[in-house]
Parts: C-alpha cells; sequence; structure tokens
C-alpha cells in the first residue's frame, strides 16, 4: 500500500499536466450538457436537485398514480412526467399477450391521443373501481342505452374488470381500452367536423 | 518477466500496455474532489467506464493518478461497495437473495440528500446498474406520497402559481385520491 500512495505523488507531477487538460475537457463536456438540457443542475441550499435525465430514469420505476402525483410537484417534473414513454411502460407493464407488435401498438395509440390519455381515461378507472360503482353493478349495466357522451361507455365495462383489479390484461381488454380511445377520438373529430349545432 | 516477483512491481514497470504481461492483479488509482485516493482493483475499476474509457487510451499508463473531480470520498466508497459486491456475484450462479439483502443494507442508513448525490455520482461515473439500482431506491421513496412530501424531500420548490397548480391537477385528479391511506 505504501508503495502505491507514493506512486501516487510522482504520478502527481505527470498528472498535473494531464489534470488541467482533463479539466478543460470536463468544462467542456459540462458547458455542452448544460446546452443540451434546458435546465441546469442547481445546487440549491444544501440540496442536491438531479437534471431531466435522472428524474426520468427515477420515474421509469413508479406506478401510475405517483406519476400522475409527480407531474404536480414542479414544471420541470411536470415535463418530464408527460413523457408518453413513460406511460407507454405504465401501460404495458401488466399486458400480457397483446396481439401485436410494440411498435404497431405504439403508432396506433399515439395516433388516437397517447397512451397518458388511455391510461388516465379508460385503464386506471377499470382496475381501480371506488366502492359506490360495484354497488351500481346491477343498475348501470341494463340501464344504460347507447347515448353521445362517451362516459357512459365505460359504466357497462366496470363489472366485467372488477373482480380482479391486478389481473394482467389479455388481448380482450387491451382491445377494448384501445377502442373506447378511438371512439372518443372520432367523436371528437365528428364534433370538429360539424360545428357546434350537434 | 524476471521482475515479476514482486507484487506490487506492476505499478513501477514501465508505461505502456506493456503491463498487460504480467498476471498479477493490478491496481488503478483515482483521486476525489477532497484530495482522497483510492486503488482499486482492475475488475472493480473496470465497471466504472468513466475510468475504463479513461485507461483505454493508449498514452495513459496505469501509474497516472485519474482525477475524479466531481466525486466526494464518501462517494467512491460507496461505489467501490457496490461494484466490487457486483463482480463477486458475477462468478456465482444463483446470487439472487444475497444481491437483494445486500441491496437492502446499501440504502439503509442513506439520507435523501445522500441518496441523491450519490445518483448523480453514479450517472457521472457512468455505472448503468448502480444507476439504474439507485433510481430505483429514490422512486421508492415517492411511492404513494403526496405533492408536499415530495417537495419537501427533494428540496424542490413550487414553481407553479395557484392556477396552474390546478390546472396539472386537474390531468389526473385520481391520482391525488386517498394517498397516504393506500393499501397497496
Amino acid at each position: 500500500m505504501k508503495r502505491g500512495f507514493s506512486m501516487a505523488e510522482e504520478g502527481d507531477n505527470k498528472m498535473k499536466k494531464l489534470k488541467v487538460e482533463e479539466e478543460e475537457e470536463g468544462e467542456d463536456k459540462i458547458e455542452q450538457q448544460q446546452q443540451e438540457e434546458e435546465v441546469v443542475i442547481v445546487q440549491g441550499p444544501g440540496f442536491t436537485n438531479l437534471d431531466d435525465n435522472l428524474i426520468f430514469e427515477v420515474f421509469k420505476h413508479v406506478d401510475a398514480r405517483t406519476l400522475g402525483m409527480a407531474s404536480c410537484v414542479s414544471k420541470q417534473w411536470h415535463k418530464t412526467a408527460q413523457d408518453e414513454r413513460l406511460w407507454e411502460l405504465i401501460c404495458t407493464r401488466h399486458w400480457a399477450n397483446i396481439g401485436c407488435g410494440n411498435q404497431q401498438l405504439r403508432s396506433v395509440v399515439l395516433a388516437l391521443g397517447g397512451f397518458r390519455r388511455l391510461h388516465s381515461l379508460y385503464i386506471w378507472p377499470l382496475t381501480r373501481p371506488s366502492p359506490s360503482s360495484l354497488s351500481s353493478l346491477s343498475s348501470s349495466s341494463s340501464s344504460s342505452a347507447p347515448s353521445s357522451s362517451s362516459s357512459s361507455w365505460a359504466a357497462p365495462l366496470k363489472p366485467v374488470v372488477a373482480a380482479k383489479p391486478h389481473a394482467r390484461w389479455g388481448k380482450d381488454e387491451v382491445n377494448l381500452s384501445l377502442s373506447l380511445l378511438s371512439i372518443r377520438f372520432y367523436e371528437k373529430m365528428n364534433y370538429s367536423n360539424r360545428g357546434p349545432g350537434r | 518477466m524476471s521482475t515479476s516477483t514482486d507484487n506490487n512491481a506492476s505499478i513501477t514497470q514501465e508505461s505502456g500496455p506493456s503491463a498487460a504481461v504480467q498476471d498479477i492483479q493490478k491496481k488503478i488509482v483515482v483521486r476525489t474532489a477532497d484530495g482522497e485516493v483510492f486503488n482499486l482493483k482492475e475488475e472493480v475499476a473496470m465497471e466504472i467506464d468513466i475510468i475504463k474509457t479513461f485507461f483505454q487510451e493508449d498514452s495513459i499508463s496505469y501509474e497516472t493518478v485519474m482525477p475524479l473531480p466531481n466525486v466526494e470520498g464518501w462517494e467512491m466508497v460507496k461505489v467501490i461497495e457496490y461494484c466490487t459486491k457486483h463482480v463477486e456475484l458475477k462468478h456465482k450462479v444463483d446470487g439472487y437473495k444475497e444481491r437483494k439483502a445486500f441491496q437492502a443494507l446499501f440504502v439503509q442508513n442513506l439520507s435523501t440528500k445522500s441518496l441523491l448525490a450519490l445518483t448523480n455520482t453514479a450517472n457521472y461515473l457512468e455505472v448503468k446498474y448502480l444507476l439504474d439500482f439507485l433510481c430505483q431506491a429514490v422512486s421508492e421513496q415517492i411511492k404513494n406520497k403526496d405533492v408536499d412530501y415530495v417537495r419537501e424531500l427533494f428540496g424542490v420548490e413550487n414553481d407553479f402559481n395557484d392556477e396552474e397548480y390546478e390546472q396539472v391537477k386537474a390531468e389526473a385528479p385520481w391520482a391525488h385520491e386517498n394517498l397516504n391511506n393506500d393499501l397497496h
């Protein structure tokens, strides 16, 4: 060990030149990084803030509710939490065989409004039923007639998945949620075409 | 070959990749921001990509002390600890339980501030699996917590005004219900 340290000291003189070069390189890299990221790493009083990339990496591991909460923490967190890739991860995490390739799924969902919207509108309500919806199972399933509002479409479906909130979703459930998303998309499209009269 | 008997001879060899001819375990020396010097086993040092890249340059010999100006001494200790364990477990057939136990201990006494600092360091040093683990540990700290708790924990300032906050909250109102009461 002693030898190791003394070598370190000798190496020091050689290193001084290298150190200067290394520091200059380091500075260039940091400047580059700062230009690439909109938010500079801010060392607040006593706290270490993470930059956008690291926050993204952390978000990859959280569940939907935490991500939804996180988007309200600050503007930087909001921007990062909106990323479609994160919501895609959350949506597909519990999906078993979905019957098509990931890239295919991605293009369809992104065209219809994105994974975040898909999750918020059709996955979350179906996997976390509130106590009131369970009691209204019998009343809603027969009485809901097809109406122009898209939200009523969701009601008769609650009994289908209410029984197992954390089961892996199969092809049927996935197709169902995608169908609902496309219906909503086309409804909105129609409204804008026909104008305020309808 | 004639000087191969001395254990530390590899360090005093002539500079350059010719040192690779020796099959004695080589050491790599780094210096952190606070001036602490660390001797790493070569196989552990090579787990750290930024070090690996540095020493892959032909003109850099293993005698060189690599400076790590963005790393504190205590962080280096932790990184070395993790990488050493990782290398050890590489050779084991079923190290899953051992890895889990080690990981639990690793973060046990780390404050959030330290955890965040270490995450930044793992990112800088480019140790992918350590970064991944640390990000997961950070995510555990924010799961099912409310906005105020997270802001305080991370020292993040709320830069929304009231109106903006209500707007973003409305994007996912379900995320703010029954938070700390959640059984899941």
